[in-house]
Formats: structure tokens, C-alpha cells, sequence
């Protein structure tokens, strides 16, 4: 086998005119899509649309890594009652080079209920994504953070006021290895040791000859006689040939893994239609409460995220997570203006953010847009923002058990601050209306929900588009529920499994 | 989108209220915020382009339309600018309130996200650095 490239397209153009596997899409799904697609020996081009970025010019700015790593510098935001931001990166490795690298398998209960509601049982058993999910396990090196390493003053306050809450939870098991604990992960890690794709399956698939090109944007798939033979896009990067168009032939099939929104707005662009294709679109919106601490918490040091606690997830739906946000965000949600906010600055060091991620029961809608270019509807339900409110409430109280000597609510019409754990009932009167709170969208899903029947999904169990042949979709958007946990393993699993099957 | 010169101007004021000279140390004193707000709306997409500029106006027009006072947010004294914008920050109007908090997240991002300051803040181990460059990017 000859050896593949990490191309730029913008500068390089195409490696090849026609491939038997063409991958939308570099990160989770589409790294462990063309990982086991390559070593089947067949030819593997991968198309990202953001560029690929050596870690270490990325800097320690917040704003000026999110304006080059993130999907529309991190500027794109589902609409409804409140303006939601969604954080997605958009570069060589996609959202595996931005977040946490946080490992959760696939919860056995949710597994089940995707057997038997949507008739997966054939195309991603049990035991075909265990494996799958042990052996990303071995590969990417997984472990838990270090306690004396990788963990920050926050995650062990973190697991005090978790422990005198009685909510289990643990260090959190990341993909890493030889993290320094530069508390950066959302930045890009400076050192590679976050093992995202675009430094495991995709170098991976690269020795085995795939191709993965960079800058390359794919706007919609052509189509003959009911199926999938080619991609169209244009080099979105920076280089000669910006702007100028392509056409890539795919011999056996289509692989998008673009995520939840973009997978699901290729498909339109492409003319598939079904009555669920951009539908049913899920996440985990969550938001911080911070906690003002005696002593220095220094939260930008260790993992960007070290400690969670779950004990939660099955009962209230939420899931509690330290977050080392960069200081930049923390600053600006600390009260105030003028030299009242000046003096809040100087507690920076003592401040503690802890996030509280929402397994939502709402479901919303991805279309594509004229205007935006990806439009996302999206509200809470009532039901969500009680549980949001009583899991603030909670983490308010895990504050104070943990020490802190004062919580920022962070919610509009509430106190500004609570000195004391007398005061946590406040929660119970935060607005049940999302325009009241700051929320960050992360953790997407649904959109081409996978399901046997075509009449209720888009994908079929093999992650097939109903109808097509050779179009498969292997990213969170075929995720038929909510999973109530960070998806990147799960992602990972169902594609190594959906690839396998598809290399025969 | 470019932003005109005295738009330029009105970011810096209205970010030199929210965040004084001399907060940390004088760690951010030498920065050009209205050249670093102009630059982040000229690479942003339309509609956060859009957001930035929104937030502009309605921060400079606020004591005309929250106070009822016939002048400009560059009209009135420290306190009331700093009293202006603790009212847009808790105001009832989502919209409003989210205004607010848009321009004080890109001016604490523009003048807190840089390595001389983030060294002042003590972040990231982070040698002390001097400011070589006072403006722009």
C-alpha cells in the first residue's frame, strides 16, 4: 500500500479523481470511519472543511484560537425563545480537537432502547460495539485524570462537594497521553497529547494510504439511478485555489460524518427528503455556576474538565462537570461594570466554574439557510428548564459543602450572588424560561435518526440512508435518543462498527 | 463588516467604562480596544458582525432611550456610563440583556486574551511578557 498525505486542498487540490471511500467530515465518526475503511485497503479520502493546525501556533488567546479552530469562530447559535451558542470545531479533527476528550461509553439502557423502539439490533450489536468501543479504548489511551498531574483545584472541590451531596461520580477517564495539565484542551492541546483524531485514526489511515484534505468543503452529493457516486464542494481554504470548485467520485460509497447539523443539511442540499431529516435534533445544554473560594483555585491549570458527578444522570437528568473555561469567559460572567467589576477581576484566581449539562428532552430542527447558512430551531421545554433550575440548585449547594465562600447564580432576576448555603432556595424561582439563562449548546445529536423503518428514520440500522445506496451517515446525528452523555466514544463505536461492515 | 471610525471610538469608551484603566495592574492600560472590537467584526460572520455593532449602538444611544437624558453614552459622566451599563446587563429585555453581555464577553476576550495579560492574571504559568505591540492586533 502506498502511502497516503495530510493534504491541503486550497494549495495541493485533490490527491486522487476518484476513491472507493469518500469521508465528509474528520472528526469522531469520520476518523474511526476512515481508520477502519483504510486498513481494509481501500482507498480513503477524507474532506474536512476546516483547515489543519499545528497545535503549537495556536496561542493562549481563547479568541483568536476559537476564530480558527471552531465552526463560525464560534459564533453559530440555535434560535427559539433564547439564543443558544453551539460550540462545534471546524478543523482537521473537528470537534475531537476541541473538547474535553472526555470517554463514555454507550449506556447499556440506552442501547437497549434503540434495539427495541428503533430496530438496531442488527446493525450495531451489543457485543460488535463493545468491541469496537475497547478497542478505541486501547487506542486511544485512555485513562483517568491524575490526581497531583492532570487535576485541577476545581475538580477536587469538585468531588468534596459531590461526596457531601452523596452523588457518585470520578475523575474524569479522557483520551490522553502525556497531558501536562496545560488546562488548554479547548484551544487545541499544545503538546498533541489529547488523542483526537486528527493525531490518532486519521495519521492512522494516513499510513495506510489515505488521503485526509483539508480546506475542502462538500456542498452536496450527486446522485444516479438511486445512488451515491460522487461528491461536490469547493476549496474553502486559504491559497490559490480558494473558491475554485471540485467533483470527487466515490467507486463504493459516501461516508458523511459532518455531525448533527451539517450531515443533516448535506443530505437536504442533496435532495434527499424524508419527513424526519433534520428533525428530532437533541443536545445537552449547560451552563455554569460558579463558586468564589478562600484560596486559589487556579483554574487554568490541569484538564480543561477533571471531575464529573453522574449520580444524577438516570433520575434528574443532569450531569455535573468541573469546566476550566479560559479567564477571558469567566471574567465576563462575573458582575458587574466600571471598578466593581475591575475588583471582581482580581478574584479570578479564586474562581471555581462548574457546569451542569442537561440531558434535554427537547427536540429540535436543522434546516438549511440563506441567511445563515445552517438554521437551528431549538427550546427547552418546561420540563428541562425545572430540572435546569433544581440541578443549579444543587451545584449552588455542592459549592458551599466544597467551601466556597460565595455563588455566582448567574441567572437573570436572581440575586447576583448567595454568601451562604441558606440561600440556594433562590433557584427555585429562576425563570422557566430559557431567555433567563446563559446557555451553551454542546453534545449535538439527531437530525437522520437512524431507525428500520423509513418511514420514521433516515438512516436504516447499517446507517444507510433509506433509498440510497452507497450514502451512509456515521456521526451523532443517526443517535435516534439523547444519550445523556458525552458522545465523542459513542460516535466512535457505532462508526468503527458501521465501517467494518462496510469494508466487508 | 467595517466599523466607522467613530464607531471605532464608541468601543473603546464604552469598553474603557466597563473595564477602567488601571484593573489589573494596568495590565490591559496599553491596549487599543475600539481597533481590536473593529478587527473581530471584520472577520466574524454577518450576523454576529451584526450583533457586534447592534450592541454598540444601543450601549451609546442607552441614556437617550433607558434615561430619558438628551445625550450620549459619550455625553455623561464615569458614573452614569458605569451605571448604564449595569442596567443594560440586568435589564428585563432579553435582547437588551444579551447586548450587554455580548459586548462585555468581546471586550473581556479582546482584553483579557492576550498573553501580557493573561501573564498578569498568572494563567497558564505564563512568563511575565511585555506589551510589544500597544494597538491593533
Amino acid at each position: 500500500m502506498s502511502a497516503g498525505a495530510f493534504v491541503e486542498g486550497a494549495v495541493s487540490g485533490l490527491p486522487l479523481e476518484e476513491a472507493d471511500f469518500v469521508i465528509v467530515g474528520s472528526g469522531a465518526g469520520g476518523g474511526a470511519a476512515a481508520r477502519v475503511l483504510a486498513a481494509s485497503g481501500a482507498r480513503v479520502v477524507v474532506l474536512e472543511e476546516g483547515p489543519r493546525l499545528d497545535p503549537k501556533t495556536l496561542g493562549v488567546s481563547e479568541g483568536a484560537s476559537r476564530n480558527r479552530l471552531f465552526r463560525n469562530q464560534g459564533k453559530q447559535a440555535a434560535f427559539g425563545r433564547a439564543t443558544t451558542p453551539i460550540l462545534q470545531g471546524r478543523c482537521v479533527g473537528g470537534t475531537t480537537f476541541v473538547n474535553s476528550a472526555i470517554v463514555w461509553r454507550l449506556p447499556a439502557k440506552i442501547l437497549e432502547r434503540w434495539h427495541d423502539e428503533f430496530g438496531l439490533a442488527d446493525g450495531l450489536p451489543a457485543r460488535a460495539l463493545d468491541e469496537a468501543a475497547a478497542r478505541v479504548e486501547e487506542e486511544l489511551s485512555v485513562r483517568p485524570v491524575v490526581e497531583g498531574v492532570t487535576a485541577s483545584q476545581s475538580d477536587l472541590l469538585l468531588r468534596k462537594g459531590s461526596q457531601a451531596a452523596g452523588i457518585e461520580g470520578r475523575l474524569i477517564h479522557r483520551y490522553e497521553k502525556g497531558c501536562r495539565g496545560s488546562g488548554r484542551c479547548f484551544h487545541g492541546c499544545p503538546h498533541e497529547a489529547k488523542q483526537s483524531t486528527a493525531v490518532t485514526s486519521l495519521r492512522r489511515a494516513v499510513g495506510d494510504g489515505g488521503f485526509v484534505v483539508a480546506g475542502a468543503r462538500v456542498e452536496r452529493v450527486e446522485r444516479r439511478g438511486g445512488r451515491a457516486v460522487a461528491v461536490h464542494g469547493f476549496f474553502s481554504g486559504d491559497g490559490p485555489e480558494h473558491g475554485q470548485r471540485f467533483r470527487l467520485a466515490a467507486k463504493k460509497a459516501i461516508v458523511v460524518c459532518g455531525g448533527a447539523i451539517q450531515s443533516s443539511n448535506l443530505l437536504w442540499r442533496s435532495g434527499v427528503r424524508s419527513a424526519h431529516l433534520g428533525r428530532h435534533f437533541m443536545a445537552h445544554p449547560g451552563t455554569a455556576v460558579m463558586g468564589l473560594y478562600p484560596e486559589r483555585v487556579d483554574a487554568w491549570t490541569g484538564a480543561s474538565q477533571g471531575y464529573e458527578a453522574f449520580g444524577l444522570r438516570d433520575t434528574l437528568g443532569v450531569k455535573f462537570e468541573s469546566i476550566n473555561v479560559p479567564p477571558e469567559v469567566t471574567g465576563a460572567r462575573l458582575p458587574g461594570a466600571g471598578a466593581r467589576f475591575a475588583a471582581r477581576l482580581t478574584e479570578l484566581p479564586y474562581v471555581a466554574n462548574w457546569a451542569v449539562a442537561l440531558k434535554a428532552e427537547a427536540e429540535g430542527r436543522v434546516r438549511p439557510s440563506l441567511l445563515f447558512g445552517d438554521y437551528v430551531r431549538y427550546d427547552l421545554t418546561r420540563g428541562d428548564l425545572e430540572r435546569l433550575r433544581q440541578g443549579m440548585r444543587k451545584l449552588a449547594e455542592m459549592h458551599f459543602d466544597a467551601g466556597a465562600r460565595e455563588v455566582i447564580t448567574g441567572v437573570a432576576g436572581l440575586p447576583e450572588s448567595l454568601r451562604s448555603r441558606d440561600e440556594v432556595s433562590v433557584f427555585d424561582d429562576a425563570p422557566l424560561d430559557p431567555r433567563g439563562y446563559n446557555l451553551v449548546m454542546t453534545h449535538l445529536f439527531g437530525g437522520c435518526r437512524a431507525g428500520r423503518d423509513a418511514a420514521t428514520s433516515v438512516v436504516d440500522p447499517t446507517l444507510k440512508v433509506h433509498g440510497v445506496d452507497g450514502l451512509y451517515v456515521m456521526d451523532a446525528s443517526v443517535f435516534p435518543t439523547n444519550t445523556g452523555v458525552n458522545p465523542q466514544h459513542s460516535i466512535m463505536s457505532i462508526a468503527g462498527v458501521a465501517a467494518a461492515r462496510l469494508a466487508g | 463588516m467595517t466599523l466607522t471610525d467613530f464607531e471605532r471610538d464608541w468601543a473603546q469608551t464604552i469598553g474603557r467604562a466597563l473595564l477602567p484603566a488601571g484593573a489589573l495592574d494596568g495590565a490591559t492600560d496599553g491596549i487599543d480596544l475600539g481597533a481590536r472590537y473593529a478587527e473581530e467584526c471584520a472577520i466574524s460572520p454577518w450576523y454576529a458582525a451584526l450583533a457586534f455593532r447592534a450592541s454598540l449602538w444601543l450601549t451609546w444611544l442607552a441614556p437617550l432611550w433607558m434615561m430619558g437624558r438628551l445625550r450620549t453614552f459619550g455625553g455623561v459622566d464615569g458614573a452614569t456610563q458605569v451605571e448604564v451599563l449595569e442596567r443594560l446587563l440586568k435589564h428585563r429585555v432579553y435582547f437588551v440583556r444579551m447586548a450587554g453581555l455580548f459586548f462585555k464577553l468581546a471586550v473581556c476576550t479582546l482584553l483579557l486574551g492576550d498573553e501580557p495579560t493573561l501573564a498578569q492574571l498568572g494563567a497558564y504559568k505564563l512568563a511575565p511578557v511585555a506589551r510589544l505591540k500597544k494597538t491593533g492586533s
